[in-house]
């Protein structure tokens, strides 16, 4: 009885857990931060941020499981939060160069560029390197309107050969309306990962954006090939069902970045 | 002790790390690792009207603006507007910052402070706590502006300017509109039924779109006047603010024989706040716009009260309504 599992008799005769067996014990912090991990590959980034929450509660000093909290709130649009956890974080470990290049992100997407540059500045002078540093980079360059984010966002790729880095800088571009570029990124990361439904949903969504009704019709019906219950694409294509010709996208469409 | 932050080898027992300064002890502290989280109507808000963006943008052009660059760089770097409002409140801004037990802990002594603060409003005591209450505010608030600034003389700098803001923007218009209607009056020198210390408080605006009426308590404040003393070669100057009951309004006749008031023939309902000082013979008729009002508080009775009990309506402050200290005769005044 389940009642009674808990029980000591002789700590020497337990028996191992078995393999598939849902045991909490196996649960620790690096489940979770898999977990959280996998979601944010997945597009879910409010299972994301729950899941590094739940790490957290297992394991608070583990710095990427912070950041990660800091960029699913940035990617759930709440910049304020973002930044006060970004602070917090910061207090717990002063100087974590990707606490603060996400700190950057959310004053970036704020509109407080100053500090945002302040802020990257910091982080990419703090010992190592990873491609999230320049993926900020590039964003605040994009904000700026200096013309040099394209190079941040090559050095990211340089520095990590996942798929997520060309995704995640398609979305960034996709911020900030630049659909045609975000589209050029989007396909890096499908050339790495082709079997992944995220990607194929953003492809669509940029496609969409450019007013490439067809192609972006495609794209998200691979995206639910992958996926069947992805209810975004399933709506996306809802939509495109009703798309009709307009002077107003055409023009989107030639003039669109 | 091998630091998560930097992966420094640390001496064991220490509690921050000696490169980075991060917490070595971030296992056994008690923090929520839960984010704070945005409302669906703040997101919807955010969305329309981008707030945080404005804010950021004006901020961004005064800067532009300032005649000199160091000023830019001396401000505080600001957190979003969204936790500047909440240190309105001591401590709110702290536990929307996850930091529940310091907001808990800002909250409770600025409220204890406050309140024993306007328990004794009008002694020394009551101006101590109340400067207490305003400076838990302020280190409330210093707590989210300085966090990160270690310089000793900038960070008295901000205290300085937190502190003054604090006072100009919220305390001082506050206290202006309390003012209006809860005045504290502190008694210097005993006067039946009052003793020495004791404090009332008076509504300076009672009066603004009424008329006093007979029975009310009322603080006035008389011009210096030499009034003559009956049976007594002298005068006895009247000058200053008094605390009395009306006891007649204009036109009113007001006698006084052996003690016993009467007005208009009646038998007055109402007897001043130091019955014992009557006069023993009156006979007055009020004039226009003037209230009789005996000064039996601390004014000796043998005085011409046809000319010491005639009260003009402008020389009225307020009604006195409220007997805060001692705390033993707090309670209102009948």
């Amino acid at each position: 009885m389940a009642r009674f599992d808990k029980l000591e008799f002789n700590a020497g005769n337990r028996p191992e857990p078995e393999p598939g067996q849902s045991d909490a014990l196996l649960r620790d912090s690096a489940y979770w931060m898999k977990k959280a991990d996998e979601s944010r590959r997945a597009g879910h980034y409010e299972n994301g941020l729950k899941y590094y929450s739940r790490a957290l509660e297992l394991d608070r000093s583990l710095a990427a499981g912070w950041v990660g909290q800091v960029q699913m709130l940035v990617e759930l649009q709440e910049y304020p939060e973002a930044d006060l956890w970004g602070r917090k974080g910061l207090e717990l470990f002063p100087n974590q160069g990707e606490l603060l290049a996400a700190r950057a992100q959310a004053a970036c997407r704020m509109g407080n560029l100053k500090q945002a540059h302040a802020l990257c500045d910091g982080s990419l002078q703090q010992p190592g390197q990873s491609a999230y540093r320049w993926l900020v980079r590039g964003e605040i360059m994009i904000a700026g309107q200096q013309e040099m984010d394209r190079y941040c966002f090559d050095k990211a790729q340089e520095l990590d050969a996942d798929w997520l880095v060309p995704l995640e800088a398609a979305r960034i571009e996709l911020y900030y309306r630049r659909p045609s570029l975000a589209l050029g990124r989007i396909r890096r990361a499908l050339d790495a990962a082709p079997d992944v439904h995220y990607a194929w949903y953003v492809q669509g969504i940029c496609q969409a954006e450019l007013g490439l009704a067809r192609a972006a019709r495609e794209s998200f019906q691979h995206c639910l090939e992958l996926c069947p219950r992805h209810a975004d694409a399933d709506e996306q294509l809802r939509r495109l069902q009703k798309w009709n010709w307009s002077p107003l996208k055409w023009f989107r469409r030639i003039w669109g970045r | 002790m091998e630091c998560s932050n930097c992966q420094f080898q640390n001496m064991p027992g220490v509690q921050n790390c000696g490169r980075c300064g991060a917490s070595l002890q971030l296992a056994s502290l008690a923090i929520d690792v839960h984010p704070p989280r945005a409302s669906s109507a703040a997101k919807r808000w955010r969305r329309w009207f981008p707030t945080v963006v404005y804010w950021y943008r004006i901020r961004a052009a005064a800067g532009r603006a300032l005649p000199f660059k160091r000023w830019s760089d001396l401000a505080p770097d600001l957190p979003a507007p969204g936790l500047l409002l909440r240190t309105v409140i001591p401590g709110w801004a702290q536990r929307h910052m996850g930091r529940a037990r310091r907001g808990r802990w800002m909250f409770w002594c600025y409220v204890a402070a406050l309140l024993s603060g306007l328990l004794f409003a009008g002694t020394a005591l009551g101006l101590i706590l109340l400067g207490l209450a305003v400076s838990v505010h302020a280190a409330s608030i210093l707590d989210i502006l300085a966090a990160g600034v270690v310089t000793f003389k900038r960070r008295l700098a901000y205290s300085g300017v937190a502190l003054f803001l604090l006072v100009l923007v919220l305390y001082y218009p506050v206290s202006q509109v309390v003012g209006c209607v809860a005045s504290p009056v502190q008694f210097n020198l005993a006067a039946p039924p009052f003793e020495a210390g004791d404090v009332v408080l008076v509504n300076p605006s009672a009066y603004r779109w009424s008329d006093p009426q007979p029975g009310d308590i009322v603080q006035y404040t008389r011009p210096e006047q030499n009034i003559p003393m009956i049976g007594v070669h002298g005068f006895y100057r009247l000058q200053g603010d008094r605390i009395d009951r009306i006891l007649a309004q204009a036109g009113d006749s007001v006698t006084c024989v052996a003690g016993e008031l009467r007005v208009n023939g009646e038998p007055s309902p109402w007897l001043p706040l130091n019955p014992v000082r009557l006069p023993d013979s009156l006979k007055i008729t009020v004039p226009g716009n003037s209230y009789f009002i005996l000064a039996s508080a601390d004014v000796p009775g043998v005085l011409m009260w046809r000319l010491a009990g005639i009260v003009p309506r402008r020389q009225i402050v307020g009604r006195v309504y409220w007997h805060t200290q001692p705390l033993w005769r707090f309670g209102a005044i009948r």
